[in-house]
């Protein structure tokens, strides 16, 4: 547990210090959320929330391949993978430190355009909630989309056509929820979340596994 | 005790080694050698699994190293063509990190003074030249106490000075019952270290004792 809670440091301190990620990632987003929202009117505030989810699949996406290529590069994954811990803890690790960074940022960035959207309190909760279960998803898929993609160049758009496919069930299931308006059926919403949450519990520990394979079977960084 | 049986790596067009045998004694030191393409890099990273597609078996003191590979690997201290080092961390927290995570942490100091890092232990790795980061990288080698090194053109890009302290340590290694495996173009003088061949294996089958 400690060399996993040592890489997952890693992970976060290249992601959030180094190389200006954490910025990039930020203004990508409030970038395309306010491109987005030039399309939306102010009043659909139900709108407002399916373009975070479909600008957080974008930036996550696009992002992704630092999780693994960097290191599949300088040849820093062969030397993890000989280090006497299996791919799943290395990927875990690092599927774990992408998602607080992902959470972190887009959060900051949710704030910024839910306060320009004025959306009222108690669907900005809603919202949030079905964010962070999408972060989980989104994560995950971008990451395997990304260690399919390791060994290419320029990858970016490669992911996003491999990773939005993957994506569009539980992103259309998360749309039609945040479209509800107001909070009135309250039991109704607490099911869907389920639901939401239960894709997780599908993608998760697949793309774990998923990514896991790749990463092991991978050779070859001459 | 590493022993290769019938080691043969065959790609898409061409068989790149066949049949290579041969056997490291504690305290060994062999140099893999022969021109690019013959399978120095391929056969260096067969040992701790990074190529899997290989006929033949490996054992480490006579057990197969498939059989728990991942213990096996901690016994292995493995630098590559490539520096896995990251460009945008200083010296002192790339080495911090595999102290910490395959390494002692205990060891930095001694790994520091042995390469004579001092001075540039919070500088930046892209601001170093190539061959300030290869020792860095190679200073890794001293984080762990490994019973094999497996050292692919380690000599890459150092002056006569730290290839001195290399040939030292890796000398060092081997008296202390190491066992030591360099993949390199040219022989970098170590005593005692026994040199094969890689294209001795392309058509016939070699039996080699280090």
């Amino acid at each position: 547990m400690k060399h996993w809670i040592l890489l997952l440091k890693r992970e976060l301190a290249y992601f959030f210090f180094k190389n200006g990620y954490a910025l990039n990632i930020l203004s990508l987003f409030l970038m395309l959320s306010f491109l987005f929202s030039l399309l939306i009117p102010s009043q659909e505030t139900g709108k407002a929330g399916i373009v975070i989810l479909l600008v957080q699949l974008l930036t996550t996406t696009i992002f992704a391949h630092h999780v693994l290529q960097d290191d599949y590069k300088d040849s820093t994954l062969d030397q993890l993978k000989i280090s006497g811990y299996g791919p799943i803890f290395l990927i875990t690790a690092k599927l774990f430190g992408y998602w607080i960074f992902n959470v972190s940022v887009l959060t900051t960035g949710t704030f910024v355009y839910l306060f320009l959207y004025k959306i009222p309190v108690d669907q900005f909760y809603l919202q949030f909630i079905v964010l962070l279960i999408m972060s989980v998803l989104s994560t995950n898929i971008s990451v395997f989309s990304s260690s399919l993609t390791m060994k290419t160049e320029q990858n970016g758009f490669l992911n996003l056509l491999i990773a939005t496919p993957l994506s569009i069930a539980s992103l259309l299931y998360a749309a039609s929820l945040l479209n509800q308006t107001g909070l009135d059926n309250t039991e109704e919403i607490w099911l869907d979340l389920k639901v939401l949450t239960a894709f997780c519990f599908i993608i998760v520990p697949t793309t774990v596994f998923a990514c896991s394979y790749i990463i092991s079977e991978i050779q070859y960084n001459s | 005790m590493l022993t290769c049986h019938n080691l043969t790596l065959k790609n898409s067009i061409f068989t790149v080694f066949n049949n290579v045998c041969f056997t490291v004694l504690a305290g060994g030191v062999l140099v893999l050698q022969g021109p690019n393409g013959s399978g120095k890099t391929s056969l260096l990273k067969m040992i701790p699994g990074l190529i899997k597609n290989n006929i033949g078996r490996i054992t480490w003191n006579n057990i197969d190293i498939n059989k728990d590979i991942l213990s096996f690997n901690k016994n292995i201290s493995y630098i590559g063509h490539k520096n896995a080092l990251k460009p945008e961390l200083s010296v002192i927290e790339n080495l911090e990190f595999w102290a910490k995570f395959k390494g002692e942490i205990e060891l930095l100091p001694a790994a520091i003074h042995y390469f004579q890092l001092e001075d540039i232990l919070d500088t930046k790795l892209r601001f170093l030249s190539s061959g300030w980061q290869r020792r860095v990288e190679l200073s890794k080698l001293l984080l762990s106490n490994t019973h094999l090194w497996l050292l692919d053109e380690p000599e890459t890009n150092l002056d006569s000075s730290t290839k001195n302290i290399l040939r030292g340590l890796i000398e060092a290694k081997a008296r202390d019952g190491g066992i030591v495996l360099i993949a390199s173009h040219n022989l970098i003088g170590i005593r005692n270290a026994a040199c094969v061949n890689l294209l001795d294996f392309k058509n016939e089958t070699l039996d080699f004792i280090a």
